[in-house]
């Protein structure tokens, strides 16, 4: 027998610890931090790999130069995107944990593994890192490695996330397969939704391979400009491409979603059009950029950038409160708000962002000896 | 009852432990050795002392590559496994320490910062400000030791919480401190230990023996003090819980018992390593420091564990994720129609109930398998089914079996069949098995739930008697399902043991 049934976990009966716009904003904002490190590292990741064929490990070309450069800042980019990935899985539970954990459970095991894969991606840069000079087999195929390792993690956050919303999936997943090998493979969402953040990522660690030139534009001018051309080409094609992409994952939500975007919610609708419209903008800012590496070009489509990513964490909360309209909603929990731990806080909230200024001022206040 | 259960074969408690254990280790190592590296950086760096200074530098490195590799991926690694195992249990948690969680996360992130700062800073930063990082490097992980330690500690001894919802007790629980501590002393004992793994690695002889030596200053000391630490702690347990470890649940005596012999065998070990002169013994020495490291680890954090059931929370959530206050209205309804997660497919009945609730601690025949246990003992399907009505009665503190009568029944037609499709042999009905498999279950002699005061004076007859209408004293006492022949084998082995005046049977 098949089931269907529409299987939903009730809510914690212990009542939400805060308010929810207290809770929402930390999530989204935490989870904006996490999305760019993020993009920083999944898209560095490969572009480093790229350099390393390209190169084909010749330090002193140009692309063997960008693949050290890169290199070196990718263990601390896995150590960012951990750590600021986990604030936001922290909300997510709060708010929407019933769901969460249970879709985790129906794709257990690609769920679980999650964290050694990381541990293996990390390794990976450090050895690298430590062992530069001389070609050897281990070198040619860690970077190969470790980009898919990524590549696979991003596929599995997306899909988990992705069935989160959609009980009507997950339950059936489960009770036909309690084994925790299951993905959310049969939804139409899946691939778009997993490809637009992919590409989107790549897009973005365009921008700064082009900030990478841009620093260093007078001590080497020509390699400056390999890095302000190579990072353009990096932004431009995947944003063109993105936009396609973008149009089939939208095309694949729900109908009664997709109508939201077009002009059913204005909030929703103009949210996508000017993050859209901002990434448009971007590209021939950024051409720009190119030819006049230290003007405001580069800034300026950074910043149009960044509100493009503001504005699509923005929807895509809103696409799943609009996946969970019939079965819940963020006013359905009971609010007992705990005044006393939240000062506790965010005292150490300020505390830490001052040590975190002095940690990085003195570091790059000191000097290489 | 809440949430699906995940069908790893091998048995959940065991994926928990795979992840637990060796992130335990690594994150007290990751707050002793930040001490470490701050005080012998400071001194190497007051006394001008070159080769100490270089030994500082390279355990810095491996420090770094373990910690914030491998011991802050596992820690992100519980949070995924303990949301996969226990959902119930880490929402409730979740929903009740969020602001705690989050204070520890921005600990955790300066703690990540001031590692890579003072890794990077060895040949860019001044002497002072480098030391100053590495010290507040230290704080941070202690701090957020202090954080986590008020969740873990709570699960254990939850006080009044179950009943005001007041978080700071909650907190603050009657274990807090004395895990604190006990948990700071770890982390001194990893500080030395992982240094002596370093060392090894060290061509220098003096500097090696030098560092050895230093490590037990940090090993001896704070593995003595762990034992009056142990013991109060112990002794700020509940009474039931006390019961549940003291009372001859056979496991965790032997983890009782692992856990003294990891120290003391640790501590001698340490001491040979500072003996010996050669290279290549260190290296064997302090692998095997490292693994009875991680036997300590894993004896403490599983008789942690253990000594917390049947709940998850104590006194609010079984470790099947039900909870406390709703066994009445379940009993009322049924454990299958409160039951969230299950087939429409009737034939499947038994095997939802047993997942709903009991694979959350056991598997089939993994970790704690209880098709293999039952096919071990011989066990029929009947004497089964009236065993699984009254689980909750148990030396192994189970949570009271919520079902019908039918539903007991359905879950022993499960465990039966998958336990007869195992083929094992029984094992042979020896007097002390006969116990075993029947008053052993839930009585000792002299422990939890005592029998010797009752059965004393009684004659094998008498004895013999007693155990075959043994059902009739109590709705709680399954019926006697040996042959009289059985009956007559454990009432004069009865007889013996109570004569001879001695601990137990149950050892
Ligand atoms: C809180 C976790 C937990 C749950 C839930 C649980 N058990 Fe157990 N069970 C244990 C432990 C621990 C033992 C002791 C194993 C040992 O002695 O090594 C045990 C032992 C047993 C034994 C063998 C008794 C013995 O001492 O050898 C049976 C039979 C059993 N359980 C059946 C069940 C059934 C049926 C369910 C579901 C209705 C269930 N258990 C639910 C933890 C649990
Ligand atoms: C499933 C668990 C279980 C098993 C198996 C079991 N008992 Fe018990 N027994 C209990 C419980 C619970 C009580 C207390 C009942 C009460 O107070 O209502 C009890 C009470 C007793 C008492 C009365 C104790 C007193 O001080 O009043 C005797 C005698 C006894 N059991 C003997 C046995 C013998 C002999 C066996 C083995 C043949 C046995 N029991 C098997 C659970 C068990």
């Amino acid at each position: 027998m098949i089931d269907s049934l529409l299987i939903i976990p009730t809510f914690d009966p212990i009542p939400l610890p805060a308010p929810v716009w207290l809770l929402k904003g930390l999530l989204l904002l935490t989870l904006l931090l996490h999305l760019i490190a993020m993009n920083l590292l999944l898209g560095g990741a490969w572009t480093v790999f790229w350099c390393a064929i390209r190169s084909k490990y010749q330090p002193t070309s140009h692309n063997g130069r960008l693949f050290r450069e890169m290199l070196a800042y990718l263990p601390t980019l896995t150590a960012m995107t951990v750590t600021l990935g986990v604030a936001p899985l922290l909300f997510v539970q709060v708010l929407y944990g019933h769901l969460v954990y249970t879709s985790s459970i129906a794709m257990g095991w690609f769920w679980w593994l999650v964290f050694p894969l990381v541990i293996i991606a990390y390794y990976s840069f450090y050895y690298l890192k430590f062992h530069q000079g001389g070609e050897t087999a281990i070198k040619r195929w860690l970077p190969l490695l470790a980009a898919l390792i990524l590549l696979w993690i991003s596929f599995i956050l997306s899909n988990n996330f992705n069935l989160a919303q959609q009980p009507e999936r997950f339950s059936k997943i489960i009770l036909e397969d309690p084994s925790g090998w299951s993905l959310n493979l049969g939804d139409p969402t899946t691939f778009p939704r997993w490809l637009h953040m992919v590409i989107g990522a790549i897009a973005v660690c365009g921008i700064w391979v082009m900030w990478l030139g841009r620093i260093e534009h007078k001590k080497d001018v020509e390699y400056a400009m390999f890095k302000m051309e190579f990072g353009y080409k990096l932004f431009a094609l995947p944003t063109m491409i993105n936009i396609l992409v973008g149009f089939i994952f939208m095309m694949s939500l729900p109908r009664n979603i997709m109508m939201r975007l077009m002009g059913k919610s204005m909030l929703e609708t103009m949210l996508w059009l000017v993050g859209m419209g901002l990434a448009i903008w971007a590209i021939p800012v950024l051409k720009r950029a190119t030819t006049e590496p230290q003007s405001s070009a580069l800034p300026l489509g950074t910043i149009l950038v960044g509100i493009t990513i503001c504005a699509m964490v923005l929807l895509r909360d809103m696409v799943r409160s609009a996946y969970q309209e019939g079965f819940y909603t963020l006013d359905m929990p009971k609010v007992d708000t705990m005044w006393g731990a939240i000062a506790m806080f965010f005292v150490t909230f300020v505390i830490g962002l001052w040590l975190l200024r002095w940690l990085v001022q003195t570091y790059l206040k000191g000097s290489k000896t | 009852m809440n949430f699906p259960v995940w069908d790893v074969g091998f048995g959940l408690p065991l994926l928990i432990a795979l992840v637990t254990i060796p992130h335990v280790m690594v994150a007290h190592f990751a707050i002793g050795g930040g001490l470490f590296l701050a005080i012998y950086g400071a001194r190497a760096r007051s006394t001008n002392d070159p080769a100490m200074l270089s030994f500082v530098r390279s355990h810095s490195r491996f420090f770094m590559l373990l910690t914030l590799v491998f011991g802050a991926l596992t820690g992100v690694g519980i949070w995924f496994t303990i949301g996969l195992v226990s959902p119930a249990a880490t929402s409730a948690l979740i929903h009740t320490f969020v602001w705690f969680w989050a204070t520890e996360w921005v600990m955790f992130f300066v703690e990540i910062a001031a590692a890579i700062v003072y890794y990077y800073g060895w040949d860019r930063l001044d002497a002072t400000t480098h030391q100053r990082v590495i010290w507040l490097y230290f704080g941070a992980a202690w701090g957020s030791l202090a954080v986590i330690n008020g969740i873990i500690t709570f699960m254990l001894t939850s006080g009044t919480w179950v009943t005001d919802h007041n978080i700071w007790p909650a907190f603050f629980n009657v274990t807090y401190f004395p895990s604190l501590i006990f948990r700071t002393l770890l982390c001194l004992v990893m500080a030395g230990i992982f240094a002596i793994l370093t060392a090894a690695f060290q061509n220098d002889d003096s500097l090696r023996s030098r560092i050895n030596r230093i490590a037990i200053l940090w090993t001896i000391p704070s593995i003595g003090l762990l034992v009056p630490t142990g013991y109060w702690y112990f002794s700020a347990l509940p009474q039931s819980t006390k019961l549940i470890v003291s009372g001859g649940w056979t496991a965790l005596k032997s983890a009782q018992h692992n856990l003294f012999t990891s120290a003391i065998g640790l501590s001698i070990l340490v001491v040979l390593t500072m003996l010996t002169k050669n290279r290549n013994l260190n290296r064997v020495l302090s692998g095997f420091i490292i693994l009875i490291g991680l036997n300590l680890f894993g004896s403490f954090e599983w008789y942690r564990e253990a000594a917390r059931k049947p709940y998850v929370i104590s006194n609010y959530m079984y470790s099947n994720g039900m909870l406390v206050n709703d066994t009445t209205s379940i009993k009322e309804a049924g454990l299958f129609s409160s039951m969230l997660w299950k087939h429409s497919d009737q034939t499947m009945k038994g095997e939802d109930l047993f997942r709903a609730a009991c694979q959350s601690c056991h598997s089939l025949s993994g970790y704690n398998g209880i098709a293999k246990m039952v096919a071990e003992r011989g066990w029929t399907e009947e004497q089964l089914g009236q065993l699984v009505q009254r689980t909750g009665y148990f030396r192994g503190a189970m949570p009271p079996f919520v079902g019908t009568v039918e539903e007991a029944n359905l879950i022993a037609t499960y465990i039966a069949t998958k336990a007869n499709s195992l083929n094992a042999t029984p094992e042979s009905l020896t007097p002390k098995r006969i116990w075993d498999n029947n008053c052993g279950l839930c009585h000792t002699l002299d422990g939890s739930r005592p029998l010797r005061a009752t059965l004393s004076g009684l004659s094998v007859a008498d004895l013999q008697e007693t155990i075959l209408t043994v059902d009739q004293l109590s709705d709680a006492i399954p019926k006697f399902f040996g042959s009289d022949v059985d009956a007559d084998k454990l009432a004069s082995y009865l007889e013996a043991q109570i004569s001879k005046r001695e601990e137990g049977v149950s050892k």
